[in-house]
């Protein structure tokens, strides 16, 4: 969620702002937002100034030296439902259970 | 009493006493009749053990017949076997239902202990359905079974190696994950030859083979399928393990 919301900031902040920020447009059109390898730390540090004359200037500045290709969205998606697992094995097991190697041709006259 | 009558008396006698015990390998010991329920005086009592003695083996050919209606049933709606591996069960069962019925005919038709004798025991030795057909026809149907659960697992395990593959484009350490998914694809490729081997090795296995080789194939078949379980649900685990490894590297992003 909140990564979310700091690549909406920064999407903001290039297309509104005019600047141009240290990222890289990822394939999808979206931001690539630079992040640092195995945390969630923020990934960019964003500052704005007004100048005396009312002209507002964005600075998008990469915190970290590790850009990252994938947008974070796409990124989170790691649900595997293992449950379908969980039932082929229980039917395996039932018929499995149900061999008797110890049953005997035992009923002649 | 006419000297046939005693004949069939004897002939009585000497079924009940002599039925060897090497007619019945494998074949635990059926209840004894009272040696006092033969009465060589009496006119009926041969006829009439004659008679049980036909009505036992038919409900024990029935008993059989009941079990291939199960296996047949077993085979036909299983969602899992091969049409190769269904095509020859069926037709196994089929042969073994049609002889089962033919040999109740015949022991339906005997007239004397002596063909009685002679019979019966083909009841076990020449069909097995009971010692053999029956374990034969489930480990071909759990062996399928395993097969296609391992590609289910294969397909979880891509979905996974998809996931991993994101975050670690993301940047994130995934090195855990991917222990967790190698080891999962190493159960599923172990689980999947264990299983694989099964039904060629014990499909070709006939009555005659019984107890050896078949006794042998039959128990070590067993002893495959179970450790073959035992590797899925290992596999099971480790894609527990690789997806819980993948949320935790991705923490309060990936929520």
């Amino acid at each position: 969620m909140r990564r979310t919301f700091g690549a909406a900031f920064v999407a903001l902040a290039v297309a509104g702002c005019g600047v141009t920020p240290a990222v890289t447009p990822a394939p999808e059109g979206t931001v690539a937002v630079p992040t640092t390898v195995g945390t969630s730390s923020r990934p960019v540090a964003v500052s704005t100034t007004t100048t005396a004359a009312g002209t507002t200037t964005t600075t998008v500045t990469q915190v970290t030296s590790t850009t990252v290709a994938a947008s974070p969205a796409t990124v989170p998606d790691v649900d595997v439902d293992l449950s379908e697992l969980d039932v082929l094995l229980d039917e395996v097991d039932q018929v499995l259970g149900s061999i008797d190697l110890d049953e005997a041709e035992g009923d002649l006259p | 009493m006419t000297r046939r009558k005693i004949v069939t008396v004897a002939l009585g006698l000497a079924l009940v006493a002599t039925t060897p015990a090497a007619a019945f390998a494998q074949v635990e010991e059926a209840p004894r009749r009272p040696a006092e329920g033969v009465d060589v005086g009496a006119d009926v009592r041969p006829v009439r053990d004659l008679a049980a003695l036909k009505a036992r083996a038919l409900e024990a050919i029935d008993r059989r017949l009941q079990r291939i209606d199960r296996l047949e049933e077993a085979v036909r709606s299983s969602e899992h076997v091969t049409p190769e591996h269904r095509d020859e069960l069926l037709a196994e069962l089929d042969r073994a239902a049609a002889g089962l019925r033919d040999l109740a005919a015949q022991i339906d038709a005997a007239e004397t202990a002596e063909e009685l004798r002679e019979l019966i025991p083909k009841i076990a030795t020449d069909y097995r359905i009971f010692v053999l057909v029956t374990p034969k026809v489930k480990e071909v149907l759990v062996a399928d079974a395993m097969v296609d659960v391992a590609d289910r697992f294969d397909e979880a395990a891509e979905k996974i190696a998809d996931a991993i593959e994101r975050a670690a484009e993301a940047g994130y350490d995934v090195s855990e994950a991917e222990a967790a998914l190698e080891r999962m694809v190493s159960l599923i490729d172990q689980a999947e030859s264990l299983a694989e081997g099964v039904p060629p090795s014990v499909l070709p296995l006939t009555p005659s083979q019984w107890p050896d080789p078949a006794q042998g194939v039959i128990r070590e078949a067993h002893d495959d399928l179970v450790e073959a379980r035992s590797a899925f649900r290992g596999a099971r685990q480790a894609a527990h393990d690789a997806v819980a490894a993948l949320r935790a590297a991705i923490g309060d992003d990936g929520v």
